[in-house]
């Protein structure tokens, strides 16, 4: 298990009583943990850096929209159309290549206590996209599983999306922090998905993250329980034995969890901000990444040149269609941050639109794991609306009472988290 | 804090203790201020404990110091007796409005010398005072431009670099940046084509497994007499070969290409878009038919190009 030591923790004393902020407390060992506003703490304690900065947990509200669509969403891209709940914000783990390094204007850990009010923003999206499928991640900003074990967030939203009519929850993570979940019994609308890498390049770019072996490990775990795993094959680095790794990734992939038990693989490559390459090279100067022949794309970062990208893309394609006999017993495999045109380089196909490709996302979701609460899709709803989804709520949140009335009982501070 | 006042001679100043002595440059401005005008604005003391007859370190005041007239007596400041470290800093700091990176560089150093003050501390109080962000990665770079050669202080301080901009010289080992320094100044390289030298020998030199000073010695051995833009490209080729190999096929597919009519063709260079920018000179309707039909005839050179793109 990935278990992250922190110096101390800081409880808003706005969330102090709610469910996720009760079970820190309880969970947090040793680990010193005060009460006091968390914007006070931060501030006074923003001087220590990305690395020092990560000592402290400030578990706090979140204010705004939590439900986004992915970042990735942007002109120019083949996207699928994943939608990413804020549910913490930046990750102790220390990949080299860590988008959040560049990102994250606090160099400290928060975890978003007021969970209802994230479920009630769920629930309004979630009846806004109805009845088309909506996935919804957590792993943008954070990793969705790192702060579980103290956090206990899965005995609440694993629950809370089961009930759900139209919806899936996606959570990404390097750890094998699957305890809650394995707790928690049928997985219901969850799908647990892995970061993945060839061993190597987990040992030298993702630093203090679970090795692949544990990682597999835990996907193999959730999969006999039912769980539907996911795989992210991103980011790919160009290394001197790639092909090898890569093979050897793939076929561990496939001999931990049978192919019909994956829900999802995409595929991407190393793509950063240039400006991030000077932060890599001084917090990691072992890693081997700026050293790649990365240039600057049509959408700003540094990637791969696309001959290279559409090579090892292929070699996993590839490698993954020949071990996967029954297409549409399979994951579905897609690209991540890719133009249409490298998708139709990669799979020999048209790239698909987004309205396509979540349409096939929804499907094989419904056909490989079907619940009582999921409807077969249909492409109507599916098609290009007039009004974009792009656009962002307006504002309206769904009221707390609506979520009391959906969870059947109020949420109170003295309930047990979970089982 | 309350100081004495009074006129010194010189003598009684030991000014071999550089303690306080972080600056290295003056404006000539100060110099040509004190010739017309006299030395008017005190220096700081600090009395030296123990001393007999009374000596005093200058805590501030460097270049008045070094320019004052001589043989006249030196308006001065004096601290009180046994103050503590690092009240004396406090005052140094204070009476001095803007630092160059170097000079941060040398009072971050100092300052952990103070007894006391851990960097913590010294981030969150004396950063502040200093004009800068209390972050103790900040005080981490300034001190790492303590490592840099005698060649690029000069540079850094001469040119008034900011931090990122100095920290750029510390990808190489001491001896080489200042042997890039030198030849960047031959070729009259601007900064930022400073940095990006600076960044290809680096990582040349990783990847190759050689030192970046054969890299750079190969340069110019190689490109004896060459100017910037040739040593600019020796060494991004070199550093970027998938990139230089499909430019040159690119490069053929357009020889390839037949037009009648003026037609020009540009790459991206980053080779990420679908596609040439490929402009042409359309003066009439007739030109536009031809060009419709030599695309025609060119498409399966130009669809090469995308074999790439």
């Amino acid at each position: 298990m990935i278990r992250t030591t922190f110096e101390r923790i800081v409880i808003d004393p706005s969330v102090e009583e709610t469910p996720l902020a009760v079970a820190v407390r309880r969970n947090a060992g040793a680990t010193e943990v005060i009460s006091a506003p968390t914007a006070g703490f931060a501030a006074d304690t923003r001087h220590v850096g990305r690395t020092a900065g990560k000592r402290f947990l400030l578990v706090e509200r979140f204010q705004g929209h939590a439900v986004k669509l992915c970042q990735g969403l942007k002109p120019g891209y083949a996207c699928c159309n994943l939608h990413t709940l804020a549910e913490a914000n930046n990750c102790s783990m220390e990949c080299t290549y860590c988008i959040l390094q560049f990102y994250m204007n606090s160099p400290h850990l928060s975890v978003f206590a007021n969970t209802m009010d994230l479920q009630a923003e769920i629930l309004r999206r979630v009846a806004l996209a109805s009845p088309r499928l909506l996935r919804i991640g957590t792993g943008e900003l954070s990793d969705s599983l790192l702060l579980d074990p103290l956090t206990e967030s899965t005995r609440q939203m694993v629950p809370f999306f089961r009930r759900l009519p139209n919806a899936v929850l996606e959570l990404k993570t390097k750890t094998d922090n699957i305890e809650n979940l394995l707790e928690l019994g049928s997985a219901g609308k969850t799908v647990v998905s892995w970061s993945v890498n060839p061993s190597e390049i987990v040992e030298r770019e993702e630093l203090k993250t679970a090795p692949l072996r544990r990682r597999l490990a835990a996907a193999r775990a959730l999969a006999f329980q039912g769980y539907p795993i996911g795989f992210h094959i991103d980011p790919m680095i160009d290394y001197l034995d790639w092909q090898d790794g890569y093979a050897a990734l793939v076929d561990a992939l496939l001999d931990a969890v049978p192919p019909q038990q994956i829900a999802w693989i995409s595929i991407g490559s190393l793509r950063f901000p240039p400006s991030m390459k000077a932060t890599v090279a001084s917090r990691f100067p072992r890693s081997e990444l700026r050293y790649g022949e990365l240039v600057r794309g049509a959408d700003g970062k540094l990637h791969y040149l696309r001959p290279q990208r559409i090579e090892m893309y292929r070699w996993v394609v590839e490698r993954l269609r020949r071990q996967i006999r029954d297409p549409s017993q399979g994951p579905v495999l897609y690209l991540c941050m890719e133009s249409p045109e490298v998708w139709e380089r990669v799979f020999d196909e048209p790239a698909p639109t987004l309205e396509e490709l979540d349409f096939r996302f929804a499907q094989s979701f419904e056909r490989r794991f079907p619940g009582p609460s999921l409807e077969t899709p249909r492409w109507e709803h599916y098609a290009p609306r007039e009004t974009p989804e792009i656009a962002e709520p307006s504002g309206d949140f769904v009221p707390l009472e609506s979520v009391r009335s959906f969870h059947g009982k109020p949420e109170a501070a003295s309930r047990p988290c979970g089982g | 804090m309350s100081y004495s006042f009074d006129w010194l001679d010189p003598g009684v100043v030991d000014d071999g203790d550089e303690t306080f002595r972080v600056r290295r440059r003056y404006p000539s401005a100060l110099a040509e201020s004190i010739e017309r005008c006299g030395l008017q604005t005190p220096v700081l003391l600090e009395p030296i404990l123990g001393s007999a007859p009374q000596r005093h370190r200058l805590v501030s005041g460097w270049g008045r110091w070094l320019y004052r007239p001589n043989g006249l007596k030196v308006p001065a400041f004096v601290l009180p007796t046994g103050l503590e470290r690092e009240a004396v800093w406090d005052e140094f700091v204070r009476r001095n409005d803007r630092w160059n990176v170097m000079e941060v560089a040398r009072i971050s150093a100092r300052l952990r010398e103070v007894p006391g003050l851990d960097p913590d501390r010294l981030v969150r109080e004396k950063f502040p005072l200093l004009g800068l962000r209390a972050s103790l990665e900040l005080y981490r770079q300034h001190l790492r431009l303590l490592d840099l050669g005698e060649t690029a202080r000069d540079f850094v301080e001469e040119g008034d670099l900011p931090l990122k901009r100095a920290s750029a010289l510390l990808k190489l080992p001491p001896e080489t940046t200042d042997e890039v320094i030198v030849a960047s100044r031959q070729l009259h390289l601007s900064l930022n084509e400073l940095a990006e030298v600076l960044e290809h020998l680096e990582e040349i030199s990783h990847r190759d497994g050689v030192s970046a000073r054969e890299v750079l010695r190969a340069a110019q051995a190689d490109l004896s007499g060459g100017g910037k833009r040739a040593f600019r490209v020796y060494l991004h080729d070199r550093r970027y070969p998938r990139l230089r190999r499909y430019r040159a096929e690119l490069e053929a597919y357009r020889k390839a290409l037949r037009f009648t009519m003026p037609v020009r063709v540009e790459w991206d260079p980053q080779l990420e878009r679908p596609g040439f920018r490929l402009t042409v000179d359309l003066s009439c309707r007739q030109a536009l038919e031809d060009f419709a039909l030599q695309s025609e005839e060119n498409r399966a050179a130009l669809e090469r190009f995308f074999e790439i793109l």
